[in-house]
Formats: C-alpha cells, structure tokens, sequence
C-alpha cells in the first residue's frame, strides 16, 4: 500500500513537472549577458515582457565563457558581452550565422574596497598595493573586465609583482564578491559593479588611459520578429535609462 | 521562497525524475547481464558500471559536452532529434543520468547476482512458467534492492552540479536547478538567496535518504 502510494507520488510529480518544463523549455528567448549587466539588465527585459508579451530568460557571466555557451550550441537570441572582442568573434564565425551586431554600452574601471572603516588603499602608490595581501580580478582568459584589469597592471608595471597575490575570480561579480567578503582587500571590476553592490566602494579610479575601452557589445544572433524586438528594445531611451542609472555611458544612437 | 527558487526546485525535480526513468532500463539490463548472466570479463564491466561514479563530474560533463556539440561527432543524430541537448534541460537530464547511473546499476548487480538459484528451480520443478518466476520467485528477492538503487540514483541525480553546470550551463528557469543556482547565488553574493535553498536542498536530501532507508529496512520487516 505504502508503496503504491509512494509510486502514485512520484508520478503525479512526474507528470507535473514534465508538462511545465516542456511547455516552457522553448518558448522564451534567451539572452546571454555579461555579469556586470545583472541588475539594469533584468529591469529591462521586465519591461520588455510587460510591453510585448514576450517571456525572456537571462542568464549572466564572464563575456567569454558565454559566448563559448553559445558557440557549442547554447540557443541564445541575443548576448552582450563586455567587450567588442568575444561579440565579434561570434559575428565572424559564418558556423553561428549572427544577424548583426552594435556597441552598446561603456563602463569604467576601479578599484573597489569594503565600505566603511579602515583607511582606504591608495592603488596608485605602488608601494601600498604591494603590502596588500590579496588583489581580486576576474580572470583575463574569459572575462574582459579581468583582461581590462591585466592591461591596467601591466601598464603601471605591477602585473609580474603582484601576481602571486592574485585572486582571480571567474567573472566580475564574483570578483567584487570576495572584497564584500573581505577575502581580497580590493578588486579591479567595473564602477557599475560598485553601485549596485551594498557594502563596498570605489577606493580609486582608474585613468581611462591605462587599459583598453570598456566598450560593450550586444549580438542580435537570430532571426525573428520577437529577437529583432528584443535587441532594438536594448537601445531603447527607457532602457538607457537603466544603464545610465547605475553609471553605463550608452553610445549614441546609429 | 521567490519565483526563481520555485523554479530551480521544479528544474531539480524534472531534472532527476527524467535521467532516473532513462537510466532505470539501461542499469536493469546491465544488472541482470553482469549480476546474474555472469559474462566473461565480469569485473571489468563492473568496472565499467561504477566508473562514473569515481570519474570527476567535470569529466562526465566534459565527455557529454564534447557528445553533444553541434559540430560534434553525433552531430547528425541530435539533428534528427531537433537540436542538441546542450543548454537545454535535456542536456541536464543526460549528463545527471549518466552520473547517477552506478548507483542503480550496482544495486542491479548485487540484487540479481544474490538470486537464489535453487528457488527458481523448484519453482520451475512445481510447474511455475517463466512469469509466474519472475512475479513470484524473483522479484520479491530484488524488490528491496532495486527500490533503494532507484531512490539513491535519484538522489544522486538531484544534488548533480559539475556535469550539469558544464553540459546545460546555468541559466535561471531554463536550466538552473538548485545546486547550480545556489552556487551562482554564492558567486555574486546573494547569501540569503543562497541559503533559502541550502535549506531546500537539505530537506530534499533527508527525505531521500529517509526514503531509501525505509525501503531497505522494509525487507527485514
């Protein structure tokens, strides 16, 4: 009895959770965006949603990693990476048949600290950045704020002296996440990061010189109704909007 | 709990209810062929058997991936399928399959290698047909096994994270299932997000673990 009961269970669980799976496995689309976008992001597509009716899923990471995703075969409609590199590359493989593709977005470097006590790491003195324990960056291979982040050290001639005390983190977030835990002392990730991120600030600014332009690009990868809506929704006055809100720069319109 | 928690809880069940029914036949056969056919080579399709289960899931993932790309060697399969499972939760499916798989596999082997041969003979000596065996003779002897294999494959299944985050990726509501969601919740410092569902998976897994226990006990009863 205890058994059969157990088997009806398991597939009244069964039924139910295929059924609304496979109902919603294919209809949205997906979008694949950089790590530092989560957050403005996510107001945007909202309100994509509430005006076209249109159910999109999000997924965010290191540039890199998710233009790999969609190069091995992740179904995504639309990605913006952090940089102009990764979303070129998709542009230029003729196997991945992308729509097209425009700069987005800008963002800054800084480095980030814990808010509140202490005294804060002046970076730009070489000599206190080497009594820092640990340097949070996202990692070079993968994500382009930890590729802006080497280029600004090796610019300052500090990357081949700090290397052992990197602390290289998968993506941006997750790098500004070890400095709110106050396992690194300071990160390199975005201004944006900082702003949508309680409990850390901005202990410096990067001069704009010193690293490679942290322009974003957004990829249209399909075709349809519904993805072009999508991607022209990106560049939208109201979504600018969000993206200024937390520190983005948008580029000016085509 | 919010509508993303849901979500990966749901995924969680899908996920594992699905790569438990595809693997149920597969690890029968096997454990009826290695436990009770006994082939030449035994201990190296056993071997075979439990290899996923010391293999780092990252492997799996890896092997799965590598199966599944578009451009892969099953490329033509996956096209007549549709598409490919990867990013999908398909692709989920598949790749906790393959890593639960041992569990009910060897729990096949040991189950149907312990069968008890004279049974069966003097079962077939009162004139019982080959059905009448397997209902009456055989499967009360596997029964106990068999259940708690399934229910440790499943758990297993459920708490897979490296295979899946590599073969399906960790995309929210898509194929997010709770370990990948509360590791990506880890990584950007959700705590509290993390931790609602630390608490779910901890109840998921005493109640399978409770679960499969019982059924074993049950034999003795």
């Amino acid at each position: 009895m205890q058994s059969r009961l157990s088997t009806i269970l398991c597939l009244v669980a069964l039924s139910s959770s295929f059924l609304s799976c496979a109902k919603k496995a294919h209809e949205p689309l997906l979008v694949f965006a950089a790590a530092s976008l989560a957050g403005p992001m996510d107001s945007v597509l909202t309100s994509f949603t509430e005006t076209t009716g249109t159910p999109v899923l999000v997924t965010y990471g290191a540039s890199g990693t998710l233009a790999q995703q969609i190069r091995i075969g992740a179904d995504a409609a639309v990605f913006v990476s952090a940089d102009t590199t990764w979303a070129r590359q998709l542009v230029d493989d003729p196997k991945i048949k992308a729509v097209e593709w425009r700069p987005f977005l800008r963002n800054r470097l800084v480095m980030a600290a814990l808010a509140g006590n202490g005294a804060t790491p002046s970076f730009p003195d070489a000599m206190q950045a080497l009594s820092l324990t640990h340097i949070a960056i996202a990692d070079p291979e993968s994500a382009p704020a930890g590729r802006y982040a080497r280029a600004y050290l090796e610019n300052v001639g500090l990357w081949e002296r700090l290397r052992p005390r990197l602390l290289i983190r998968e993506d941006v977030r997750a790098t500004l996440n070890v400095v709110r835990l106050g396992i690194a002392d300071i990160g390199i990730v975005y201004a944006t990061d900082v702003a949508s991120t309680p409990g850390v600030k901005i202990a410096a600014e990067l001069p704009d010189s010193l690293y490679p332009p942290a322009l974003y690009g957004a990829v249209l990868l399909k075709r349809g109704p519904q993805e072009k809506a999508l991607f022209e929704h990106l560049f939208s006055a109201s979504s600018s909007l969000q993206f200024r809100r937390v520190g983005f720069r948008t580029e000016p319109g085509p | 709990m919010t509508a993303s928690d849901w979500s990966a809880l749901r995924l969680s069940l899908f996920v594992a209810i699905g790569a438990t029914i595809w693997i149920t036949p597969f690890a029968l056969l096997a454990g009826w062929w290695i436990g009770h056919s006994r082939p030449r080579g035994r201990a190296l399709w056993e071997t075979l058997v439990a290899l996923p289960l010391v293999l780092p899931p990252v492997v799996v993932g890896f092997v799965v991936l590598f199966l599944c790309a578009p451009r892969g060697p099953l490329s033509g399969f996956w096209q007549w399928l549709g598409g490919t499972p990867a990013f999908t939760p398909w692709g989920a499916i598949l790749a906790c399959g393959i890593v639960a798989f041992p569990f009910l596999a060897r729990s096949a082997i040991a189950a149907f290698s312990a069968i008890d041969d004279r049974l069966t003979a003097a079962a077939a000596g009162f004139g019982a047909g080959p059905w009448m065996i397997a209902r009456a003779v055989v499967w009360p002897q596997v029964k106990p096994a068999l259940w708690s294999g399934l229910v440790l494959a499943f758990g297993r299944a459920l708490g897979e994270f490296g295979a899946t985050v590599i073969v399906a990726g960790n995309i929210p509501g898509l194929t997010q299932t709770i370990p990948s969601a509360i590791y990506q919740r880890i990584q950007v410092g959700d705590d509290s997000g993390a931790m609602r569902l630390v608490v779910t998976a901890a109840v998921l897994a005493l109640v399978t673990i409770g679960w499969a226990t019982a059924l074993v006990h049950r034999k003795h009863a």
